[in-house]
């Protein structure tokens, strides 16, 4: 591998590790452990994807693209692996995490986000991040006016959950 | 929604993962070369039985009966068309590109579970089934050239061997329907 490549890697991780580590985080519901793990096998993909980049996209976009397909992938195997249900591992995992770790309203908002469907966690963490809805759309692949009721019926299920939950 | 916007925010500056930099970048050199490895293992095995064949062929059965002939080709041609599904399937494993969005992603997954699910069942069982004539034919003549004890051995040991394999096939099968059907539940959260 070309050292303008190593380069790019390390430009790229340097730039991009904070947002990935939080997206992983929150898809994992506040599990700093697993999400260094999640985070690492994101920068392992990213590497094997690197000679593909074209910069037909912007580099979030590209790497926000592979890690929402990591993080989709990684659950399909823990479930494969223990078949568990969707929320248990996340569920099992905040209820250890003190507070000292996470402050509250955090952990609060993790399990919120951790309560939601695997693509919808990975949506509202998008929407968080202030992405334009374009963006999440190019990301998700689906059209920007279903992602629009998507998001405001992920939203509405989110201040259930905050408000109840 | 915007006081969770600034909890996000604030939670962002405590984001750091504890990595290093270039001691990811050669786990991750490491994985890729395992990761091909891997892939064409399976060739490597299956293109060595196949040499092995031809081998035997030429050695002890080129002068042989039709139906040792025959057996031998009932033997080799599914071995050859297994290596052949085993490239294709590398080839569209490698056209999964992760840095297309989820919903491409999880076509193009479930499609290529699709075919290794075709080609661990429907495809494996009818190679197996070929094997064993192949396999019964070419014993004829293997008769002629080594003692019976170990030909009555080989005859008893063969079922052994092919019901270990196939619990080993359906094991495989099971994981991918399995996977398949989480691909699905993807494909439903997404497009609802």
């Amino acid at each position: 591998m070309s050292a303008a490549n190593q380069k790019l890697f390390l430009d790229l991780f340097n730039q991009y590790k904070g947002m990935v580590m939080q997206v992983s985080t929150g898809f994992l519901q506040g599990d700093r452990e697993l999400a260094n793990d999640l985070l690492q096998e994101v920068f392992i993909n990213i590497w094997i994807a690197l000679p593909n980049f074209k910069g037909e996209s912007s580099p979030k976009t590209w790497i926000y693209r592979i890690t929402v397909n990591t993080c989709l992938t990684y659950l399909r195997k823990q479930k494969s692996k223990r078949q568990i249900n969707t929320q248990a591992l996340p569920r099992q995992v905040a209820d250890v995490i003190p507070d000292t770790t996470v402050s509250k309203n955090h952990n609060h908002l993790y399990h919120a986000i951790g309560q939601l469907e695997s693509t919808d966690r990975l949506i509202i963490m998008m929407v968080l991040d202030e992405m334009e809805y374009p963006e999440i759309s190019n990301v998700i692949g689906i059209r920007e006016g279903t992602l629009r009721v998507k998001i405001h019926r992920i939203k509405q299920r989110l201040k259930n959950i905050m408000h109840h939950g | 929604m915007d006081d969770l916007k600034r909890n996000w925010k604030q939670e962002k500056a405590r984001a750091v993962p504890n990595v290093n930099a270039q001691a990811l970048l050669g786990k991750a050199e490491t994985f890729k070369k395992s990761s091909i490895k891997f892939q064409y293992g399976n060739v490597l095995i299956l293109s060595i039985t196949l040499t092995f064949y031809l081998i035997f062929f030429y050695r002890f059965l080129i002068y042989g009966t039709l139906l040792s002939k025959v057996g031998f080709i009932i033997m080799s041609v599914p071995l050859l068309i297994r290596i052949i599904a085993e490239i294709i399937s590398i080839s569209k494993g490698r056209n999964i590109k992760l840095y297309d969005n989820a919903f491409q992603h999880n076509d193009q997954l479930i499609r290529y579970t699709a075919f290794r699910k075709w080609m661990h069942g429907p495809v494996t069982y009818t190679i197996m089934a070929l094997y064993t004539i192949g396999y019964y034919f070419i014993m004829v003549q293997f008769a002629e050239l080594v003692s019976g004890w170990l030909i009555v051995t080989m005859c008893i040991a063969y079922p052994v061997v092919a019901y270990l394999i196939i619990m080993q096939v359906r094991k495989g099968i099971k994981n991918e329907m399995r996977q398949l059907y989480l691909l699905s539940e993807y494909y439903k959260e997404i497009e609802s």
